[in-house]
């Protein structure tokens, strides 16, 4: 299961759209595979602080490690996925190697 | 995308700070020491990016945003500041008005500057700092 946090400032149109594109962009990569938690830094910057994160937006994957940190325009998927590592992820893996066993 | 940026800052040495750093990565930028003047150069000018310092005498940033976004709601708007609760709670106030804006803490170095224009205007950055 990959683990992702988004640090987002508010909630506005805006943010609901990067989301909602990056949870489309993850479902399409990894299928149900993955769990994104959304943090509002104006309400829990003490979150933001023990991560590390000094801008928003911000899309941290904790879980597989490295960690890796992706900033700026998040609705580029292609570029959001390569920022993460996850270009050429097979969706169907989990599914395919848990059919062989 | 506009590859001209406005920084509004009352510091001189953090104005400068930005100028070097945006100006060697090959960006233009403007500069407002008050929020008035600020306003009068976002809503003269077009802009990609704007910084804007959030406790300044005067007008300050929630103030300045406020009449920012009131001419202009796309351009991404970068709020300096502490990330201290006492600082982001002055935040909360745009946030229940319903105004877009993002946050970048303070201090900030000329590579984190050049990650987060890079990462907007030109698409995202992965960052390791």
């Amino acid at each position: 299961m990959y683990r992702f946090r988004l640090y987002i400032a508010g909630r506005t149109p805006r943010h609901e759209k990067i989301i909602k594109d990056l949870r489309k962009l993850l479902e399409g990569t990894l299928g149900s595979r993955y769990s994104l938690q959304i943090i509002d830094v104006i309400e829990m910057p003490e979150s933001a602080s023990n991560d590390n994160i000094w801008v928003t937006p911000t899309l941290l994957k904790t879980f597989p490690l490295p960690l890796r940190k992706v900033i700026g325009d998040l609705t580029k998927g292609d570029k959001v996925l390569i920022g993460l590592g996850l270009m050429g992820v097979d969706k169907r893996k989990n599914k395919l190697d848990k059919g062989r066993k | 995308m506009c590859k001209r940026i406005l920084v509004i800052d009352d510091e001189e040495s953090i104005r400068k700070s930005f100028v070097l750093a945006f100006e060697g990565a090959g960006y233009t930028v403007d500069t407002a020491d008050s929020g008035e003047k600020g306003i009068e150069m976002g809503q003269r000018d077009k802009y990609g990016l704007i910084f804007l310092d959030l406790k300044m005498p005067g007008m300050d940033g929630i103030e300045v945003l406020r009449e920012l976004r009131k001419t202009d709601k796309d351009t991404p708007i970068y709020v300096v500041t502490a990330f201290y609760r006492e600082f982001l709670n002055q935040l909360k106030r745009a946030k229940e008005g319903g105004i877009d804006f993002e946050v970048l803490r303070k201090p900030v170095d000329s590579e984190q500057l050049i990650l987060i224009v890079r990462g907007i205007l030109e698409g995202p950055e992965v960052c390791y700092v």
